[in-house]
């Protein structure tokens, strides 16, 4: 893994900033150039009353719709729905890094010189799943921010897993932790 | 030959010169300007965006909104540097818009695939188009641009722990790739 990250790392120091664009852009620009920056203000005034009436007309057809249809507007319990499965899943994932912990007692392995980027790297996961986790709170839909929030999960056990398995230092003297 | 002459002649004249003169409305002056930066500005929406067709419209919002923003340029800041933050933000809106729409309806992968298989790029640049969006522009900022995660997370409107967890997984999957 340490090849790969020093692999890696020269291939960020070596990339280059530029790229060359498969067309000409210019000539494209060019003509945006010409346009009256004023004309373009009316225009996108226009457009942006149009958009209002359109999302003006949206809104009262959703709203008719909610009334109509859904008189018990279901969004908020999708969304105490994803809200519960957040905290089983959390609840869950502490009661396996319990487990995991436990073990670990058995075997010290935090005793181990090389314990310590493993534990300061658990830290940072933790805290920025505690981040994620209060961000996922607030928008329980974003896909992006579950798949990441559960990788930060799974990452953190894997990091257990591979304290664990780090050798343990002999002259330890009967100190415990 | 007259052409050729000018252009030499433009390619002497310096920076803050050139800047005057198209601030004065002077296209001549912008063009030199945008063969100056083009490079370094698409490179920047390419990496970020993954897609060919959506770096070139990021980079030409860019230049037009420059060419319109370019009297408000006092010189307080290196010209270079407020040209990187504009096209930032420029490449950051495109997505965000293009992402309203098509990416409804398109699966990301076909158009990244394309761009990668289409094209001689770096290693590296391959390797980027694949990961998530939101992993691979927080790994761009962090890594090749030099932004800091506070930075980033004012960007994205999102935490910084966010940020740093982001660019660990995109580490983790880009060494998984090498």
């Amino acid at each position: 893994m340490n090849s790969k990250d020093s692999k890696l790392d020269s291939l960020i120091a070596n990339l280059p900033k530029e790229l060359t664009p498969e067309n000409d852009l210019w000539e494209k620009i060019d003509k945006r150039l010409d346009a009256p920056v004023r004309n373009m203000t009316k225009r996108a005034s226009h457009n942006l009353w149009r958009s209002a009436a359109v999302a003006c007309l949206l809104l009262i057809t959703a709203f008719i719709g909610q009334k109509v249809f859904n008189p018990l507007f279901p969004q908020p319990e999708i969304d105490s729905a994803l809200i519960n499965t957040l905290a089983e899943i959390k609840t869950q994932h502490q009661i396996q890094i319990a487990q995991l912990q436990q073990t670990s007692e058995l075997v010290n392995w935090q005793s181990s010189p090389y314990s310590s980027p493993v534990e300061t790297g658990i830290d940072q996961l933790r805290e920025a799943a505690k981040q994620i986790y209060e961000s996922l709170k607030r928008n329980p839909t974003d896909k992006q921010l579950w798949q990441l929030w559960l990788w930060t999960q799974h990452r953190e056990i894997e990091l257990l897993r591979q304290g664990q398995k780090l050798p343990v230092s002999q002259n330890s003297q009967g100190a415990t932790i | 030959m007259n052409a050729q002459i000018e252009f030499i002649a433009n390619q002497e004249v310096s920076e803050p010169e050139l800047i005057e003169k198209a601030k004065q409305g002077d296209k001549a002056a912008f063009q030199q300007i945008y063969l100056r930066h083009h490079k370094r500005v698409y490179g920047l929406c390419f990496r970020l965006s993954g897609q060919t067709y959506l770096a070139e419209e990021a980079t030409q919002e860019t230049f037009v909104r420059l060419w319109q923003k370019l009297p408000q340029f006092r010189g307080d800041s290196q010209f270079s540097t407020w040209l990187h933050s504009m096209t930032v933000n420029q490449a950051l809106s495109s997505i965000k818009k293009h992402k309203s729409f098509w990416a409804r309806f398109t699966p990301m992968s076909e158009h990244t695939e394309m761009s990668g298989d289409k094209l001689e790029y770096e290693k590296l640049d391959k390797l980027l188009l694949k990961l998530p969006e939101r992993a691979r522009i927080v790994f761009i900022l962090f890594s090749i641009e030099g932004y800091k995660h506070d930075e980033i997370a004012g960007l994205l409107g999102i935490a910084s722990g966010t940020s740093k967890a982001q660019y660990h997984r995109a580490r983790k999957l880009l060494q998984e790739m090498l």
